[in-house]
């Protein structure tokens, strides 16, 4: 009996983690950097499918052209895509990544490219993924699935942003660094995971006494 | 149901009430979470809406859109010249958070009505649904006054003036006095601007030619289309009606349909190490394929195939199966860290490039370090050696 009170306790406590976790987003990496006028940055493009078989994904870019020039020929494919390119489109990049294997579509974490920029000038410089599926320039993740749903939460996706601080002269600090939905979740799951602990650990040590 | 006679039967007081703190305290912990996000983001999006928005023609193919924030912001106008924001494919955006944005959009048409809406993070402030619009100077229009005049409509009478003030409020305020409402319309509108991406998936991306759609991906296509095409079952493809289903090869014959090699061109070569590759099977494809290409010609080699460097030749080979060791036969072994490409295409019982589809390219595959050591050879050259077909 003690036993199943422990399993039902740890289920509770477990449980909005595993929920919250069936997202699929993209992301930066990293979140924040800084560097000088006319100094090359690289910034990776990651994606997280949460276990779900992944047959490509579009990616679509925003930044700064006026502190950022995009080097188009140094974009370095990651190992999930067996087909990765990025096109420049007015102001964005359009970045695909693409499993031409049909049977080799598997669950999908990590860096779809890494993408090389050279900083122009002083400023703030922000990367956003554009992602409103009521518009034809919206990032995907498409599950290999009967329909091909694309399954990205453009909300998570959004939240994630990374920022470049580019200085005339030496190196500054950093912009702040976005708060994701997943950040709180993350943060209440371990909340819920280290009480769970210590009320175990205290019925266990009451059982004992008693 | 068990749980509960159980958890009835078993569980002393003590432990139901921790049972109840312990489902308690993840409910509470939530609902704060939950809160504090609502709160926050909700005071967030009040200081994010632009205030006293403004626009100021420049010429008929310049205009500026200025407004402020309660907080540093990078903001975006999404216009276009239908007023369905499903057509606006066209951005201008700031570069730095800042409280006084300036935005500047060029590339217009003169005597244009433009529509656009305001993005800030994932709030859109489109007006309340009713898009904010303005016409560049120029063309039919030409204002006669000095200062370049924008036609902002909205629910009253129409009110021309080139300092007309939008105070919009993403989801709660109606249009400002001197605004006319813009209705947006619920489904898309054909879009007539030559600047606007086609939006249509209809046609070009419905095509059973998958590197057609390779090649519009990002323009009027999206990776949802390609791997449609490239993962969908070939039986359902349609052939050309110009290549009979049951035409045989002709081992003298002329060179093949065009259509028809494009149709059976192998979708993918990929490798599952330096040693060994593998493609997708003509046996899927439909049968006008089947019966026409009969075996594969692959060719692998230690330099890419826009190189011109001298290359060592790992393979040159017929097969009939869709898979292939490297070395294929005599050919040196690719040496420990080596990049390997291949390349591999369908070919009747003629064979040459005249019976053939267009080559896939595959890699490249880099060998292990523990790869046998092999001699290269070092009289290798870029030139293949001669096909093996007849």
């Amino acid at each position: 009996m003690r036993r199943f009170f422990v399993m039902f306790l740890i289920f509770i406590y477990l449980m909005p983690a595993t929920t919250y976790a069936l997202e699929s987003t993209l992301s930066f990496e990293p979140v924040t950097q800084s560097a000088q006028a006319g100094q090359e940055i690289t910034i990776d493009i990651n994606i997280h499918s949460d276990n779900q078989e992944i047959a490509s994904s579009d990616i679509w870019l925003q930044y700064p052209t006026r502190l950022l020039e995009f080097k188009k020929s140094e974009t370095k494919p990651g190992s999930l895509f067996t087909s990765v390119d990025a096109k420049v489109m007015d102001d964005f990049i359009y970045l695909y990544g693409i499993q031409t294997n049909p049977l080799a579509t598997k669950p999908t974490n990590g860096t779809i490219a890494t993408l090389t920029f050279m900083t122009k000038t002083a400023g703030n410089a922000e990367f956003r993924f554009i992602c409103d599926p009521s518009t034809s320039m919206s990032s995907q993740i498409i599950r290999n699935d009967a329909a091909f749903t694309n399954i990205i939460n453009c909300e998570l996706t959004q939240a994630h942003t990374a920022a470049v601080a580019i200085n005339d002269g030496s190196v500054l600090g950093v912009s702040d660094e976005a708060k994701s939905p997943l950040t709180y979740t993350v943060g209440g799951s371990i909340i819920f995971v280290l009480c769970a602990f210590f009320i175990i650990s205290y019925i266990r040590t009451h059982h004992r006494s008693a | 149901m068990k749980a509960y006679t159980l958890l009835k039967q078993g569980l002393t007081k003590r432990q139901i009430g921790i049972l109840a703190v312990a489902v308690a305290v993840p409910i509470v912990i939530g609902f704060l979470i939950f809160a504090f996000m609502t709160v926050q983001t909700e005071t967030k999006a009040n200081d994010e809406a632009p205030q006293g928005l403004n626009i100021v023609p420049v010429d008929g193919q310049t205009a500026t859109v200025s407004w402020n924030t309660g907080t540093d912001t990078l903001a975006t106008v999404e216009y276009g010249t239908e007023p369905n924001p499903d057509s606006f494919v066209k951005f201008a955006f700031s570069d730095t958070p800042t409280t006084n944005h300036n935005l500047q959009i060029d590339k217009l048409t003169p005597g244009t009505t433009y529509y656009f809406r305001v993005r800030v993070g994932d709030n859109v402030y489109d007006n309340e649904g009713q898009l904010w619009s303005f016409t560049t100077p120029g063309g039919d229009t030409i204002s006669p006054s000095p200062t370049p005049s924008i036609e902002i409509s909205g629910e009253g009478e129409p009110e021309a003036t080139a300092e007309g003030t939008i105070i919009p409020v993403p989801t709660t305020a109606s249009p400002s006095a001197g605004l006319t409402a813009v209705p947006t319309p619920t489904g898309p509108t054909p879009t007539t601007n030559p600047n606007v991406t086609p939006t249509s998936t209809i046609g070009v991306c419905q095509s059973t030619n998958c590197t057609t759609i390779k090649a519009n991906l990002g323009t009027s296509c999206t990776t949802q289309d390609y791997v449609r095409c490239l993962y969908t079952p070939t039986s359902t493809t349609p052939v050309p009606t110009a290549v009979p289903a049951t035409s045989a090869p002709t081992p003298t014959g002329n060179a093949l349909d065009p259509a028809l090699k494009e149709l059976c061109m192998l979708t993918f070569m990929q490798p599952n190490s330096c040693g060994s590759w593998i493609w997708d099977d003509i046996e899927t494809k439909v049968e006008a394929c089947r019966e026409v290409f009969t075996r594969y010609f692959i060719q692998c080699k230690s330099t890419s195939w826009e190189s011109t460097d001298p290359a060592i030749w790992y393979c040159n080979d017929i097969k009939t199966s869709n898979t292939a060791t490297v070395p294929c036969s005599t050919e040196p072994t690719p040496n420990p860290l080596q990049s390997v490409f291949c390349r591999v295409r369908a070919e009747d019982e003629v064979g040459g490039a005249a019976h053939a589809t267009a080559w896939t390219y595959g890699g490249p595959a880099r060998c292990p370090t523990s790869t046998p050591t092999s001699t290269p050879t070092p009289t290798a050259t870029n030139t293949p050696t001669p096909t093996p077909t007849p």
